[in-house]
């Protein structure tokens, strides 16, 4: 039986998380689903668990406001590869758990500010160039920051 | 990485901040440039962030600055901290504000510009809840057409700014909830320069660096007080009782009074400082919550008896933190450990001494004794540069002598700190 504090989520692979109801609500889309019966978040079990994990921490956090030790468990939360850190990002958005996708946002930096290049960059995430030629010395032009 | 949405490409673009950064990573394809001028909401030129900043001319950071800002919509946080640029034209810089003002949230801003610009009439002021600026002159504040309505948080770095705008500043900010003041020029109309300060709100104040006849600080929520390196004649704050936290560094001061405030006091840190220990500890009597106390580098007043041990344990019960480091005159030292009360709750001390010998051996001794619950002792030494033997030899008599002594102590972890 549940406990009334906690509410049960259903994952897309059928997995049942029961959660409680303050690390719940941290998502956006929880708490205006929590209002409607039968709702599921269609999201797979690894990552839901990954996102509750992390909300969870963040709930116990806000008690002490440790800043030091929340960003050295997150670091070591964020060491995955990247079609994790991919999937952790589409979960965090579409649960809108603000402060996962913020912590995925900044481990994302991160991985960016080391690639030395435009290039780099690009293997990096997979990312096709798709600007025409024209469109690049333009922006090569506006933005010559290597120039200076 | 396909298919993230623009706005969380933008998101993880803010979350680079230094612009040339950001500038790169907008090159890569079109959704991140559209991301970057979409979606960007926080941007930096800080000189910290890329080496080759001190290499540009002032003009041509200038020209750089404006066409990176110029390219995004809905800027939300903006910070320029260029340390040693020079000076910026004024024009251009009314030209940042001016177009970030409808959406700025956070601005940080330090460099000089000429002429002078007013950067509180000219930024956005209706999100604003974040504002520092250092290096630049305040003048001619309008409370009444120039209201901050979200600011909580304002800092003010060598500043040149009268006393009275500085008080009719915080009143034009109705949420204001951190103040930062350092180093400012206060201009002053008559001979004595008083700063009175008043504030529902504020919640913490930190001063740097002010040389002061008189400063009055009036704040009905205020939890934290830094001072750093003041000199005032009077310094006197009227509240409620909120303050938790109150420290005092290398700060002169003849006429101190927090007396009002110090009900629900749990941190009091004062070093370099000299006390009048009966006065001050009349001053904090009434502070049973204290959880810390710390007396740094005090020197005491030479008719003072100095801190005693007793009064210590019997009036601040709850105590867990207990920092002492003064000089340890024979008669201090003794005076000091009289009475027999416990400090039942302390389990950090940290001990520190100017001169390592017996005297300091003996006193950690005794106040190890008078902590029952102790779990973690440090103990801080100074070690002249030049170390002749007699040194040496001292500083083995005193390694050994607390190695014997922790014996006694197995269960409570020792750390030195030399300097």
């Amino acid at each position: 039986m549940l406990s009334s504090k906690n509410s049960a989520l259903e994952s897309k692979d059928n997995e049942i998380f029961e959660v409680e109801e303050s690390i719940a609500i941290q998502s956006e889309l929880i708490k205006t689903m929590a209002t409607m019966v039968n709702s599921k978040a269609y999201v797979n079990e690894r990552n839901q668990m990954g996102c509750w994990k992390q909300a969870n921490y963040h709930v116990e956090q806000n008690n002490k406001i440790v800043d030091e030790e929340l960003s050295d468990w997150e670091s070591k939360f964020f060491e995955v590869d990247m079609d994790d850190l991919h999937e952790l990002f589409m979960a965090a958005n579409y649960l809108e758990i603000e402060s996962l996708l913020n912590g995925v946002a900044k481990r994302v930096a991160d991985i960016i500010k080391a690639c030395m290049n435009v290039e780099v960059i690009r293997q990096t995430f997979g990312i096709n160039n798709d600007f025409a030629a024209q469109q690049e010395e333009e922006i090569r032009k506006l933005n010559s920051w290597n120039h200076i | 990485m396909e298919h993230l949405p623009v706005e969380v490409i933008g998101n993880i673009l803010s979350h680079l901040e230094g612009a040339r950064d950001v500038v790169i990573a907008s090159a890569t394809c079109r959704k991140w440039r559209e991301a970057y001028r979409k979606h960007l909401h926080t941007l930096a030129f800080n000189s910290n962030d890329w080496p080759a900043y001190c290499d540009i001319s002032p003009i041509l950071l200038e020209i750089l600055i404006t066409r990176t800002i110029f390219q995004t919509t809905g800027l939300q946080g903006l910070s320029i901290l260029m340390d040693d640029a020079g000076e910026f034209t004024a024009s251009t810089v009314i030209a940042w504000f001016m177009y970030t003002r409808e959406t700025l949230r956070r601005l940080f801003y330090n460099v000089p510009t000429s002429p002078n610009v007013n950067i509180l009439a000219i930024c956005g002021r209706q999100k604003l809840e974040i504002l520092a600026v250092a290096h630049n002159s305040i003048t001619g504040v309008e409370p009444n057409f120039q209201r901050f309505p979200c600011l909580k948080s304002l800092s003010l770095s060598h500043v040149c700014i009268s006393a009275l705008d500085l008080s009719l500043l915080l009143t034009a900010c109705p949420k204001l909830e951190s103040l930062e003041l350092v180093d400012p020029e206060i201009a002053i109309s008559d001979a004595q320069v008083t700063v009175e300060l008043s504030s529902p709100t504020l919640k913490s104040i930190y001063v740097e660096a002010i040389s002061l006849d008189k400063f009055i600080l009036e704040t009905d929520s205020i939890e934290r007080l830094h001072l750093r390196d003041c000199a005032l004649e009077v310094f006197e704050l009227i509240g409620k009782g909120t303050l938790k936290y109150f420290k005092i560094d290398d700060v002169s001061v003849i006429h101190l009074d927090i007396a009002e405030t110090v009900d629900n006091l749990e941190v009091v840190d004062v070093s370099s400082f000299t006390i009048i220990w009966t006065r001050f500890y009349q001053m904090i009597s009434r502070s049973s919550k204290l959880r810390k106390l710390r007396l740094w580098d005090v020197t005491f007043d030479d008719y003072d008896e100095g801190i005693d041990l007793e009064t210590i344990a019997v009036c601040f019960p709850q105590l867990k933190h207990l920092s002492l480091c003064y000089e340890l005159r024979d008669g201090l030292m003794h005076y000091g450990l009289q009475g027999s009360s416990n400090l039942e709750n302390v389990t950090v001390l940290e001990l520190g001494w100017t001169v390592i010998n017996d005297f300091f051996s003996h006193w950690i001794e005794e106040l190890l004794k008078r902590c029952p619950n102790l779990k973690k002792l440090i103990i801080f030494g100074v070690i002249s540069e030049a170390k002749s033997h007699e040194e040496c030899q001292i500083l083995a008599k005193f390694t050994s002598s607390i190695v014997r002594l922790m014996r006694k102590y197995m269960h409570v972890e020792v750390q030195f700190e030399y300097e």
